[in-house]
């Protein structure tokens, strides 16, 4: 017992003394960033002369809108989690909670490819650039990359590579102009970019305090930034090439599960649990625009633009889709026709049509 | 008879508070390159967007609708002939 004591009792109060040092030095820090979180709002607020919509009240309204569902994809044996559009604009990627990726013709309807993950949940899919390949991944952490052949007969997976690694699941990749980088997003909190050939990972991007649902590149003439959406609310602009988060907006309620910027690179949406899609303005740094409807209380799951960024199409947990003016911030049209939550949404490259994901196992162009 | 020496206790606590501070420095710096970016007011930014809606409008085929043979999607009518 007195030996304890004796072990104790020279070093506590050096160490006591450090102990206090440390903690005052994170107080002032702690202190100190508050302060800077405050001077943050205060610029952002110093630029808010007007609002979105009022600036757009002199805009033409849009015309009466008809959507129809012109493709039904059916073949998933399970909910469809993820697709892609190839830029052929007719051939499509869709992956599934039942480990199936399958490349459809969305003009005949046909499958042209279809490959076995060896996970279920296979939360992300992409098209590469050039048609030829496609990637995909989930619960198995990893990206894959599968060349697609043209031969029907040859069996895609003795072909799959694997490029990306991350420690919990893939929610969302996609390739860069080239079929030689990915860039992922994952539940372990971070997002990072590969090589395709090597495998080798070119630069990670940390800053989310939780999982990253969702990330969009910026288009080409913009430049190398791409912005991610995570379940710590936060949506983050990064730059590739250093590794560093420019800008960072908090102003969703909830996980954020989508994020696609505006045709120009100027501006992104989001899509959010809280029921609400919203949209940033990059030069501004700040949120212009709020999509929601008391009468709408389901999470939103995917947002994409139309090719002139007037129209913002979100996927509801509802089973519905709103579209919505862009600019005037009202909506436009609502459409049914899945009878399960709509879990993906991207428009066609050339803008003449979506295509939407849902839980009914089903695509719909 | 169990002796904890207090001494790694507290420096196990010490080097989690150097991690939380290294933490707490980062975000700082974070928010000090975040703080002084260059921005707009939303009145330009604004005008920024509805310019490029306006200008890409006719080329959008959601906003503008295709003439009906023009729609890759349309139902297309299959005619067989009978030879």
């Amino acid at each position: 017992f007195s030996l304890c004591l004796y072990l104790i009792s020279p070093l506590v109060p050096e160490m006591a003394t450090q102990e206090v040092q440390l903690n005052e030095t994170l107080s002032h820090l702690k202190t100190e960033s508050d302060t800077l979180k405050t001077k943050l709002e205060e610029e952002r607020a110093k630029l808010h002369d007007v609002e979105l919509h009022q600036v757009a009240e002199k805009v033409d309204g849009l015309g009466q809108f008809v959507m129809k569902t012109r493709r039904t994809l059916k073949g998933h044996g399970n909910k469809v989690l993820c697709m892609d559009w190839c830029k052929d604009k007719r051939r499509i990627v869709s992956s599934s909670q039942d480990g199936k990726v399958i490349v459809w013709d969305a003009f005949t309807t046909n499958k042209e490819h279809a490959v076995t993950m060896p996970c279920t949940w296979v939360m992300a899919c992409a098209y590469a650039p050039s048609g030829c390949a496609v990637a995909c991944g989930g619960l198995d952490n990893k990206c894959s990359v599968y060349p697609l052949s043209l031969d029907k007969n040859e069996n895609l997976a003795a072909k799959k590579k694997s490029v990306a690694m991350h420690t919990n699941y893939l929610s969302a990749c996609s390739f860069t102009n080239s079929d030689m980088q990915i860039l992922t997003s994952s539940g372990d909190g971070t997002c990072a970019l590969w090589d395709v050939e090597s495998g080798q990972l070119l630069q990670s991007f940390h800053g989310h305090a939780a999982d990253v649902l969702c990330l969009d590149l910026a288009p080409s003439e913009t430049g190398n930034t791409f912005v991610s959406g995570g379940c710590d609310k936060k949506a983050n602009v990064w730059d590739m090439r250093s590794g560093q988060c420019i800008q960072s907006f908090e102003t969703h309620e909830s996980d954020i599960n989508s994020v696609r910027y505006y045709p120009s690179g100027d501006a992104f949406a989001s899509g959010s649990d809280d029921a609400t899609c919203r949209l940033y303005d990059l030069r501004a740094d700040r949120e212009v625009a709020i999509y929601s409807k008391e009468s709408i209380i389901f999470g939103v799951s995917s947002v994409d633009f139309s090719l002139s960024g007037r129209l913002l199409f979100g996927g509801y947990n509802d089973y519905t889709i709103n579209v919505w003016d862009v600019l005037k911030g009202t909506r436009v049209s609502i459409l049914f026709g899945h009878e399960n939550r709509v879990s993906t949404l991207r428009v066609s490259p050339d803008g003449t049509a979506f295509c939407s994901g849902s839980w009914d196992h089903t695509l719909r162009v | 008879m169990v002796c904890y020496r207090l001494t790694d206790l507290k420096r196990g606590r010490m080097s989690n508070n150097m991690a939380k501070i290294a933490d707490a420095r980062k975000t700082v710096e974070q928010l000090k390159l975040e703080v002084n970016i260059e921005r707009m007011m939303i009145s330009k930014a604004a005008a920024d967007l509805m310019a490029y809606c306006e200008a890409h409008a006719k080329e959008d085929p959601l906003v503008t609708p295709l003439a009906s043979s023009e729609n890759p999607f349309r139902e297309k009518k299959l005619f067989c002939e009978i030879l």
